[in-house]
């Protein structure tokens, strides 16, 4: 992986992971069936794994184009569980 | 297994990148943060002139009469107790804005000396508190340095799952080690530090993500309350919701009974360790009254609210949610401040054992590119960065304990200029670095750490009458482990020189 590579996966994962997290905190918030306080915490508590877990597939994705459907997918299924 | 390899390449490069870019702070973010787990010892050390009382009840009717006295028109009293590992009572007062009379602060702090109940007269320093602090602030203002520690953070979660995936072996790896076979060891090493407290690592960098996760990702919280952040606290356990003024003026209740009221309330006896009380002065006035967290995992802790003027109890948080009590548990298992001495000694084996475990990474990293590229003049600066990171820490801090020790009693701003003596040890760590070469480096700045470290007993017994032949035989554990953990980190340091040295020779 040359250097390049590793700064365009970097600024694609930081970013893109913390959308991602913070729609997937949100998300909760809106479906969880429960007390609101418990949806903030789930959400919010589980939310550095999905970032975490977002970089790593950025690193672990081959091709530019998978990593950007892939990301794109991820924000949409997240803002459908946030806001539909 | 041409996906297998790619993917272990690939998260090979994340490990590398992730671990080197913030290495040089997580370090130091890793060894403060093991270093609090003795916060209140490292307090008691550096304020030899208090000593420990065991009567909790009387230090908390002490802070009473004493905030009576400088808590005029405050909106909120905080009385933090000594509990068992501490010797002073540290108080704060909150005023609103619109308080008269106006020209008293907003914020107010003062500490007791909890044996005497009487203003300490302890000298002027932070304590345990200059670690604890620099462990997730980096003692920067605002929100700066929480958020460089969350990066951080992150980005040690990241190194921490790369690695393990990049280390197929990693089991196998543990049990391997080969001494004295340079790059070879460092790598074995660097495996068997992160193996070995595996559990301990990811459980403590994900923890301490969450202790600030509304820094982080306030999103789900400001969904759901928007700027009513106070509701939460009450529902999520943190808190009370504060009451609201009823603009008439009233008397506290006597705290004695409500003290005794909440030991027995509690399972096992639990002791108060902190105490709320909101509208001092107001009819509404409520005493909230926070359990000690030693005695159980979750930071959930069990409080209690009482009527301020009636003495009625009007809140518990026996009941709480699956979701609360996790959280809480998780917030606890950070903070660590469970379990006996035992456990803690364990806690901070595994915290030195990740210190380890960074250290040796950013040495491997340099070892590794040295052995494959060219003369580089960027390794040259990561070698020299990496002396002053890893050796200058260390020297850093036996220098604030000296500060501690030969600092004039009363010198203005005493205690900011303990942090001083810190920050300017670490910097000439740094300028020694640039200034020798790096064998040398490594060697002379952990020897000068081990003598400044083997030397603090005697000038604790030079300067103070709670030398190891009074505390030892007096059972003074606070003072005396201190102690015999300054010479044992000296002999660390002192041996790690040696090696070096003989190394160097080879």
């Amino acid at each position: 992986m040359s250097h390049w590579s590793v700064i365009a996966r970097l600024l694609a994962a930081l970013p893109g992971g913390y959308a991602v997290a913070a729609l997937w905190s949100l998300a909760w918030v809106t479906r969880y069936d429960g007390p609101r306080a418990d949806a903030v915490l789930i959400g919010t508590v589980t939310s550095f794994a999905v970032w975490a877990a977002v970089v790593l597939w950025v690193f672990a994705a081959s091709g530019t184009p998978r990593i950007l459907v892939g990301l794109a997918l991820m924000l949409l299924l997240c803002a459908a569980g946030a806001w539909l | 297994m041409a996906v297998k390899t790619g993917l272990r390449q690939s998260m090979a490069v994340l490990h590398t990148w992730s671990g080197l870019v913030l290495g040089w702070l997580l370090f130091a973010i890793f060894v403060t943060g093991t270093m609090s787990y003795y916060r209140p010892e490292i307090s008691q050390w550096t304020r030899p002139e208090l000593r420990r009382t065991t009567d909790n009840d009387a230090a908390a009717l002490a802070a009473m009469r004493h905030l009576q006295q400088i808590g005029q028109g405050a909106a909120r009293w905080l009385i933090d107790l000594p509990g068992t590992r501490d010797a002073a009572t540290h108080l704060a007062v909150w005023r609103d804005r619109d308080a008269s009379p106006s020209q008293l602060p907003r914020f107010q702090r003062a500490m007791l000396d909890a044996a005497s109940g009487q203003p300490s007269t302890a000298r002027g320093t932070h304590g345990g508190d200059f670690f604890y602090y620099f462990h997730f602030d980096l003692l920067l203002p605002g929100a700066v340095g929480r958020i460089i520690v969350g990066l951080a953070a992150m980005a040690m979660l990241v190194s921490i799952i790369s690695g393990v995936i990049t280390h197929r072996r990693i089991f196998a790896d543990f049990f391997t080690f080969r001494p004295g076979k340079a790059q070879r060891s460092w790598l074995d090493a660097h495996n068997a530090t992160a193996v070995l407290a595996l559990p301990y690592h990811l459980m403590i960098t994900y923890t301490g993500l969450l202790t600030l996760m509304f820094l982080y990702l306030p999103f789900g919280l400001d969904a759901a309350y928007g700027n009513q952040r106070a509701a939460f606290q009450a529902e999520a356990s943190r808190g009370i919701t504060p009451p609201v003024r009823a603009n008439r003026a009233a008397e506290l209740i006597d705290l004695a009974p409500l003290l005794a009221q909440a030991r027995a309330h509690w399972p096992d006896n639990a002791a108060v360790g902190r105490i709320n009380i909101y509208q001092p002065h107001d009819a509404h006035a409520r005493i909230e009254l926070v359990a000690a967290d030693d005695g159980h995992v979750s930071h959930q802790r069990g409080r209690l609210v009482f009527d301020g003027t009636s003495g009625v109890l009007l809140e518990t948080d026996d009941t709480v949610s699956w979701v609360v009590a996790t959280e809480r548990t998780m917030y606890g298992l950070h903070l660590g401040r469970f379990g006996g001495p035992v456990l803690r000694a364990l806690f901070f084996l595994s915290g030195i054992a990740g210190s380890a475990m960074v250290a040796t990474g950013l040495v491997l990293w340099l070892a590794s590119r040295r052995r494959k590229d060219a003369v580089h003049v960027g390794h040259r600066l990561v070698g020299r960065l990496n002396i002053a990171a890893i050796a200058g820490l260390p020297v850093a801090i036996a220098a604030f304990f000296w500060a501690n020790r030969l600092l004039p009693v009363n010198l203005t701003d005493r205690a900011d200029g303990e942090g001083w003596c810190f920050f300017i040890a670490w910097a000439l760590a740094l300028l020694h670095a640039g200034w020798r070469d790096e064998a040398c480096g490594w060697c002379e700045q952990f020897a000068a750490a081990a003598a400044l470290f083997l030397l603090l007993p005697l000038l604790n017994g030079a300067t103070t009458d709670r030398h190891l032949l009074a505390s030892l035989p007096a059972g003074d554990w606070a003072m005396a482990g201190m102690d015999l953990g300054l010479l044992l980190t000296g002999l660390a340091c002192g041996g790690l020189a040696l090696h070096l040295r003989a190394r160097q020779r080879t």
